[in-house]
């Protein structure tokens, strides 16, 4: 078993299986070999963790991701989300990215992947303008600025 | 209210000296004031008249990595739209769009639009290592792939053009690109269809390519295959040839 300490003082116990999801954990666990000292998480809230363990324990028997994927040969697609993975994400956009943030900084690849391809299914479709509004994000473009960047990036756009 | 605002601006003043004070302290060999000293010095002063009050968007505040995973999920012209949110995502963006740009089957107008944004924008060019692009061979698309070979050197690695006429002005300019020192000495794969050998008939004797690993052209039995001859690959690992004959050489 393995004790993970919160940034706002609260401690988790759960299986070493379980919290070496986390490449983070793993490599500390490594490192400091066998103990019974709390792993301390100060970027980690103790609501986030426990949905971040909650993911971790239904995975726990997934077999490790391939390594070195050439992510330039095939875009990867937004829908490959499954159904377990889509009910568990579905939280409030403040919870969501809290999620994303957390995956980064545990570094737990395929959570971080369900994170992304969440917020990229919602970025889909819609214009600059709805995403700001979706996202409340401030437009801190000049509309020169912002005319030139449509300018520049006009061939990319749908054809 | 107006006191407060009084206030932010006795402050700001303060401020301005203080930044300004600060500034001699710690650069002491800028004896003279600058546009950049006041700049400083008025962004503390805007601060202090209007300080952030509400908390901002997570989203707008995202690290480049996650907004380079999000990005990877969206295609191009989703990419494009993303690019225009907010300051924060445009560069992740921009390097989502141009890192490996590709364009095929690209229509005139886009191609021409993409050209005249690398003409354009030099800070663009940074982002490239892969190109993916199809040639129609109209003549108002002659000479404008000459961006390709005005990238930083040695940081193309991927190279895929696909050319439909080789015999128009297009034909000659592909030819250009791939025989360019700085695409010969970087570009590790290059993938040409259509027949990028046809009507190439000044063979071009010891033009070597350095770091070639991986080719795919495609030809036919009319092509110049002396042409190809005198190119050197020291690196090649992989060649597929398509088309009618194999040559012999």
């Amino acid at each position: 078993m393995v004790t993970l300490t919160t940034s706002d003082n609260e401690t988790f116990t759960v299986d070493k299986k379980v919290a070496e999801k986390s490449v983070l954990i793993k490599n500390m666990l490594e490192d400091v070999g066998e103990s019974d000292q709390a792993i301390p998480l100060p970027n980690v809230t103790a609501s986030v963790l426990k949905k971040v363990l909650e993911w971790c324990e239904h995975h726990k028997d997934d077999p490790a991701p391939p390594e070195n994927e050439d992510k330039d040969d095939t875009r990867k697609r937004t829908t490959d989300i499954s159904e377990w993975d889509q009910k568990f994400i579905a939280v409030d956009q403040e919870m969501l990215f809290e999620i994303i943030l957390a995956a980064n900084y545990l570094d737990i690849k395929a959570l971080l992947d369900v994170g992304c391809k969440t917020v990229a299914n919602m970025i889909k479709g819609k214009s600059p303008e709805e995403i700001r509004k979706l996202f409340n994000i401030v437009n801190d473009f000049t509309p020169e600025e912002e005319a030139q960047i449509k300018k520049e990036n006009e061939w990319a756009e749908d054809r | 209210m107006a006191s407060i605002v009084l206030e932010g601006q006795i402050w700001g003043i303060v401020l301005i000296v203080m930044g300004l004070f600060l500034q001699e302290l710690l650069y002491p060999r800028l004896t003279t004031l600058r546009p950049g000293h006041l700049k400083t010095a008025f962004s503390w002063y805007r601060y202090a008249v209007s300080p952030p009050t509400s908390k901002q968007s997570i989203a707008q505040t995202l690290p480049w990595d996650i907004l380079a995973t999000i990005l990877e999920y969206l295609d191009t012209p989703e990419a494009a739209v993303a690019s225009m949110v907010c300051r924060s995502w445009l560069e992740p963006a921009r390097q989502r769009l141009y890192y490996g740009i590709d364009l095929q089957p690209a229509s005139n107008m886009n191609f021409i639009r993409l050209a005249t944004s690398m003409e354009n924008s030099p800070r663009l060019r940074q982002f490239v290592r892969r190109v993916r692009i199809s040639v129609l061979g109209k003549d108002e698309t002659a000479g404008r792939l000459d961006w390709i070979k005005n990238l930083p050197p040695d940081q193309v690695q991927r190279l895929s053009i696909g050319c439909t006429q080789y015999d128009t002005p297009s034909a000659a300019d592909v030819r250009s690109i791939y025989q360019h020192p700085n695409i010969r000495s970087s570009v590790q794969c290059l993938k040409l269809s259509g027949r990028p050998f046809r009507h190439a008939e000044v063979p071009v004797k010891n033009l070597e390519f350095a770091k070639f690993e991986d080719l795919e052209v495609e030809v036919t039995s009319d092509d110049n295959m002396d042409y190809c001859s005198s190119l050197r690959f020291p690196a090649l690992r992989k060649l597929v040839i398509r088309g009618a004959r194999i040559p012999r050489h």
